[in-house]
């Protein structure tokens, strides 16, 4: 599943890279929000909390979450819980 | 209760004074107001901006709270102590370098959950902490407050609402970093009976089992030396050993892979437990959120980001000629007749005192007329970006076309602080994950024209061929940039890294800040330029009178008037150059001043439109000047600075060459 198909919130359940993300509040358990996923390949936008995070598309593809329907959580639109 | 600077004993870059003097380092992620902070704690300007890794050294100060002096040391802001922030570097190496007695741990009041994972990280260290929760204010326009009471007995430290900008909590957070900094010291001296400092346990059981086991190990070190640690980090046993670090750190460091996502949990616990949000003000979505969304769109960023752009150009160039003018005129009828008066006066030998007006006068001249208009004008605008936070935005849209040249959209920050000045910028290459990126993001970095090399371009062509040759030039280095930064991707092995980078919030700048800022860097750049500009150009004036200068612009003449057209003597001013980049103009305008009198209308009457077009193209691309070689030499080694300022040159050549025959001056 692609980070920026929607604006629904996913929990995240597992890592690459971790260090990297782990620093920017990427670590597993946390509800994330796509924002935005540039052209070309370019960067996906995404919201944690109150920060919003570049990640390269190479890394995007390496974050796995969980679809909402599955534990029924979906984040306001305005701002990530 | 007192905290202020304390004048003359303020320093940076070097620990002062003596052990019993504590020292607080403050620590906090990127963008949340560190050197803000500092700056204010200690009355002194500090490099900041919203813009992540602008801290790239560090700065230690000394300010005096209460009677007692204390050192400040402002560290580079970081999102984890574990995370890599280069390969070389790793953030808890230099902050216990800077051998703390407390930490002043600085977190944004409005985003505490993303913020106290940092401080639980700088509390297991076993130094004390104090947690100024900072844009305390911005937080509260956002409806946001924070029970520091509660969060102070969660955290086993003492909190406090802060706000870098308007001073707000900064004396009383610092007054308690001192404080106990102070009694760590007198604890370790003997001098203080101990206090119990091991706060209560926040991670789950398994988390703090695990950390006792490995922490019991490191615990051996201690007691029987560095050699203990077997395979671990050599730094990191020798910093238990000497007890800069407790037991409980270190393992905390070595199981980062449990540690961290606890941490997390832990934060995002106390935050929902300390933070209150107003309900009618958070539905409310800022505008400045909303702008920050919009700048990473492509409609309307990549329109806004191209205006921004052409926007800087022209504004440099417009406010910069009005100033280039105005001083001008008031150094021709005030300065200039009276220093020519008293060097006639006191020099008796008319040859010497002629070189001596060189640099007195027409170096002097030369430089308010080309350098300091442009560069002045420019530092202001470049401040405003950064502190907008606009710069995190123009990383994310320019990812894709950095990636080309084998670089993530984070190098777009160094290389738009690169058009102020390349050497700031190259240390920034410090934050870039691997040494094939800072080689390239260097390599482009130097052929990024800065401020001086911008002046350049804009004083000889704008007032001499007008503003579209001058944006055309532009254009030519862009283009020769990246064809120069294409070919280091093909030639420089390795693999590319991809971008993870936390969007500053855009923020309306605040205009004393910004002012601030700029006078700070114009500052540094007149004290350094002006010296070498005034002594290069009595150099150049004893060369000239002496007519020894005709003898060695015939070594450049094949390359200067030969393959590029331009007259034999713009070679020696670009060989000056090498000193100071504004040089290579401000000669060849001291030269015309010399040989065809006052006014920077000479130039134009000393070369032609099209050899300023190849003179400005061949300065602006070719070999670095010293500053920044010697950047490049301690931060890549010799090797790669030399091979990096062979390839500047032959593009610049090659290019200069070319465009000389397509203008029909060579």
């Amino acid at each position: 599943m692609s980070l920026a198909d929607d604006e629904r919130a996913y929990p995240v359940v597992g890592l690459s890279l971790a260090d990297q993300l782990a620093a920017e509040g990427l670590v597993a358990g946390v509800l994330l929000v796509p924002e935005r996923r540039l052209p070309l390949g370019g960067p996906v936008v995404v919201k944690i909390g109150g920060a919003r995070i570049a990640l390269g598309r190479e890394v995007a593809h390496r974050v796995m979450v969980r679809g909402v329907p599955d534990v029924g959580v979906r984040a306001p639109r305005e701002s990530a819980p | 209760m007192n905290c202020s600077p304390a004048g003359s004993a303020c320093v940076d870059e070097a620990r002062q004074g003596t052990d019993a003097v504590p020292t607080i380092a403050l620590v906090g992620r990127p963008n949340v107001g560190k050197s803000t902070l500092f700056a204010r704690a200690t009355g002194r300007y500090a490099e900041a901006s919203n813009a992540p890794g602008t801290t790239v050294a560090t700065a230690r100060r000394r300010v005096d709270v209460d009677g007692r002096p204390a050192d400040l040391v402002d560290l580079p802001g970081t999102a984890s102590l574990t995370a890599p922030i280069g390969e070389e570097t790793v953030f808890w190496s230099l902050l216990l370098r800077a051998r703390p007695d407390a930490i002043l741990v600085v977190a944004d009041a409005g985003d505490l959950a993303r913020h106290l994972p940092l401080a639980l990280a700088c509390r297991d260290l076993g130094l004390p902490i104090v947690l100024a929760a900072n844009l305390a204010d911005e937080a509260a326009s956002r409806g946001v407050s924070v029970d520091t009471g509660r969060l102070s007995q969660l955290l086993a430290a003492p909190v406090h609402r802060t706000s870098g900008r308007s001073g707000l909590g900064v004396a009383d957070a610092v007054v308690d970093a001192v404080r106990l900094g102070a009694r760590r010291i007198a604890v370790r001296s003997g001098t203080s009976s101990p206090r119990s400092t091991i706060p209560a346990r926040a991670y789950p059981l398994d988390v703090e089992a695990a950390i006792e086991r490995r922490a019991s190990e490191w615990g051996s070190v201690r007691s029987l030396g560095a050699a203990a640690a077997g395979s671990a980090s050599w730094e990191l046993a020798d910093l238990v050993g000497v007890g800069a670090m407790s037991s409980r750190g270190a393992a905390t460091l070595d199981l980062a892979a449990i540690v961290d996502p606890a941490r997390w949990a832990v934060g995002r616990r106390w935050a929902g437990q300390v933070v209150a949000r107003s309900a009618s003000r958070a539905d409310r979505r800022p505008l400045a959120e909303r702008l920050g969304t919009w700048s990473v769109a492509p409609w309307p960023g990549i329109p806004l980001f191209i205006a921004v752009t052409l926007g800087i150009l022209l504004a440099m160039m417009a406010i910069g000629s009005v100033l280039s003018s105005l001083l001008t005129t008031v150094w021709q009828a005030t300065a200039s007749p009276a220093i020519r008066a008293a060097v006639s006066v006191a020099v008796p030998d008319a040859t010497v005192g002629r070189a001596l007006l060189w640099g007195l006068d027409d170096g002097v001249l030369s430089m308010l007329a080309v350098g300091i208009p442009y560069i002045l004008t420019f530092y202001v605008l470049l401040a405003f970006l950064e502190d907008s936070g606009y710069l995190t935005s123009v990383a994310v849209l320019t990812d894709r076309v950095l990636g080309t040249l084998g670089l993530s959209g984070r190098v777009s920050i160094p290389i738009l602080a690169a058009t102020g000045c390349n050497v700031p910028a190259i240390y920034g290459t410090r934050l870039l994950a691997s040494r094939r990126e800072r080689v390239l993001a260097s390599f482009l970095i130097t052929m990024t024209p800065c401020s001086a090399r911008i002046a350049v371009v804009s004083g000889a062509l704008v007032p001499f061929a007008g503003v579209g040759p001058a944006l055309a030039a532009f254009g030519v280095i862009a283009c020769l940039t990246l064809a120069g930064g294409l070919l280091a991707n093909r030639l420089v092995p390795g693999r590319q890294s991809t971008i993870v980078l936390e969007l500053a919030p855009i923020r309306r700048p605040i205009l004393g800040h910004v002012a601030r800022k700029a006078w700070w860097r114009f500052g540094s750049f007149v004290r350094a330029a002006m010296p070498l500009m005034v002594v290069g150009s009595i150099v150049l004036g004893f060369l000239y009178e002496t007519g020894l200068i005709w003898r060695l612009t015939t070594v450049l003449d094949p390359v200067m008037v030969g393959w590029l057209g331009l007259p034999s003597v713009a070679g020696l001013a670009l060989v000056f150059a090498f000193l100071r980049k504004e040089l290579a103009l401000q000669l060849l305008a001291t030269l015309a001043i010399v040989q065809l009198g006052q006014g920077a209308a000479s130039i134009g009457s000393f070369m032609s439109a099209g050899q300023l077009f190849v003179y400005a193209v061949v300065t602006a691309v070719s070999f670095p000047c010293i500053a920044t070689l010697a950047a490049l030499t301690g931060e890549l080694g010799r090797r790669t600075a030399m091979a990096m300022s062979g390839a500047t040159i032959a593009i610049a050549l090659l290019a200069g060459g070319i465009i000389a025959r397509a203008l029909g001056v060579a």
